[in-house]
């Protein structure tokens, strides 16, 4: 069994690091960050006083003269993508519109912006989770549907409107269900989420709340990941991970099972507006495949790209790189071309999804 | 207790005490070099010390200094070529003596785990050495459980390949 092995490598490797005392650096970095520390936290406690006696004399005047953009949540007009009116998208890059993303680094949040935006300077919508597992637009591209992990082996699905940041929870682990539901996909029509599941199988739900009902059967030795509707809603395309991903769709009435020959291991896919192709990940390079399993062909060829998702109007192909050390979003055309930076924050992204509607 | 131990703030000296040793394995794990996993966590330590004050509980410090050591070791390999140019000047010497099957095999997987990409490295690590969850772990790498599982089956895919083919090259030398 290559697990035992790996466990034998690890364990190996593990006798090779003995214990060592601290660098005197860490030291005496650590002598000057308590100083600081301390420090800071005079300071914060000044800083709480004086919010406190502002927040009272607000309180006292009333809103006149307040500026109405301070502590607004982000809205669909005002998201500040950073780009100057006339300007344009970068050069190459066929499909316009805005792209939302995860920003999973630190406090997790929504980030929206133009591809030929400034780097991360949308409004961000924060979702208070710890770590946040997937996400996709409505139809009409006003709310987003996001998974998020609540505790140890727990989530749910939640849906959350741009304009606001308001937020309705669709599926709970802590209401009862305990699926541990995650990568929501929307329906085409929006009335329905598909998502995985701890239990391997993936699951419908109504998109206003309801039970979920399971729309596949993985069986014990595998897990059915990473739902895709198909643009007319009559299939999922899935990851089956089994030792390996092999891409299948599934009929959504019947349940019936297909495999989509891609000679390679196949994730994350996204099936294309015209319902033609699926985009998948080998979690290396970001490939197209026909639905048949005809026409198989890599979009790139630098390292480590995943999360593939089509632009509206099937010309690029959004998706994550992990080539820079951190996670930040990409696009490319379809046909291979024009590859383009999206974002540059240091921090890491997931999930980009192209705003539909 | 070391000298330098004892200058350090008493909160951190004790973080370190417990954590460092299986920090320095993860970044082991991560990098197969013992001096630059030890400056990796030794860096990670550092941040770590700059936002002591605002870290809750030992167990999120756990998770939050595992998950520093990942990103640090990715931002070093901050290009693949780089990586790559690293394993070959640093990859394991030739054996002195003949070696058994099983040795053979431990060094395949061995040579095979630090050249498959840092975040399915980080995940079969996490997984088969610390016995972390899919949910610990995906909360470390800031991804879905599904993306957890399918780093470590597509990891573990790549292993077993590079196995199937040095048994293949092993039965090759023989004949």
């Amino acid at each position: 069994m290559i697990e035992e092995r790996v466990k034998q490598v690890l364990s190996d490797m593990a006798e090779e690091v003995a214990p060592r005392p601290p660098s005197d650096e860490l030291v005496h970095d650590a002598r000057r960050a308590t100083r600081r520390g301390v420090l800071a936290a005079v300071g914060t406690a000044l800083a709480a006083v004086a919010l406190l006696v502002v927040s009272v004399q607000f309180l006292a005047v009333g809103s006149d003269g307040r500026d109405p953009d301070l502590a607004r949540p982000a809205t669909s007009t005002d998201r500040g993508s950073g780009r100057q009116p006339g300007e344009q998208d970068p050069p190459g890059l066929v499909a316009s519109g805005e792209i939302g993303y995860l920003e999973v680094g630190g406090s997790p949040a929504l980030r929206i912006q133009q591809p030929g935006g400034a780097a991360a300077a949308s409004n961000p919508v924060h979702l208070d989770a710890d770590n946040v597992t997937g996400m996709d637009w409505s139809p009409n591209g006003g709310r987003v549907v996001v998974g998020r992990s609540l505790r140890e082996g727990a989530g749910e699905i939640v849906v959350v409107d741009v304009s606001d940041g308001s937020e309705r929870v669709v599926v709970s682990d802590s209401g009862g269900t305990n699926l541990n539901p995650q990568d929501p996909a929307w329906s085409p029509d929006g009335r329905s989420f598909a998502f995985s599941s701890a239990t391997g199988d993936l699951y419908v739900v109504p998109s206003g709340g309801g039970d979920p009902t399971a729309l596949t059967k993985s069986g014990d030795a595998c897990s059915d990941l990473f739902p895709s509707w198909s643009p007319d809603g009559s299939r999922v395309a899935f990851t089956r991970d089994c030792a390996s991903g092999t891409l299948m769709t599934v009929d959504v009435d019947s349940g019936e099972v297909s495999e989509v020959a891609t000679n390679r291991p196949a994730y994350m896919p996204d099936w294309s507006p015209d319902g033609r192709a699926i985009a998948f990940s080998d979690l290396d390079q970001i490939f197209v495949v026909g639905v048949n399993g005809s026409g198989l062909r890599r979009l790139t060829d630098t390292p480590e790209n995943f999360e593939p998702n089509w632009s509206p109007d099937g010309e690029s192909i959004a998706f994550v790189t992990d080539r820079h050390g951190n996670q930040e979003v990409y696009a490319i055309n379809a046909d291979g071309s024009a590859e383009t930076r999206l974002t540059e924050t240091g921090t890491d992204e997931a999930s980009p999804a192209w705003r539909t509607g | 207790m070391t000298q330098a131990e004892q200058g350090m703030p008493k909160r951190l000296r004790l973080l370190y005490e417990q954590h460092a040793l299986d920090a320095r394995r993860l970044a082991y794990f991560l990098t197969g070099d013992a001096a630059l996993a030890e400056d990796i966590v030794q860096d990670a330590f550092i941040r770590i010390a700059r936002r002591l004050a605002f870290l809750r509980s030992e167990a999120s410090f756990q998770a939050y200094l595992r998950q520093t050591v990942v990103n640090l070791v990715r931002m070093h390999y901050r290009r693949r070529d780089v990586e790559r140019r690293f394993i070959e000047r640093e990859g394991p010497q030739p054996p002195t003596h003949e070696p058994t099957a099983d040795v053979v095999e431990r060094r395949v997987v061995r040579d095979e785990l630090t050249q498959l990409p840092v975040r399915q490295r980080a995940a079969i690590a996490l997984r088969y050495y610390f016995d972390l969850t899919d949910a610990q772990t995906a909360d470390i790498l800031g991804c879905s459980q599904g993306t957890v599982r399918s780093l470590i089956s597509r990891g573990l895919a790549n292993l077993r390949q590079a196995l199937d083919e040095g048994s293949h090259d092993e039965a090759g030398d023989k004949r």
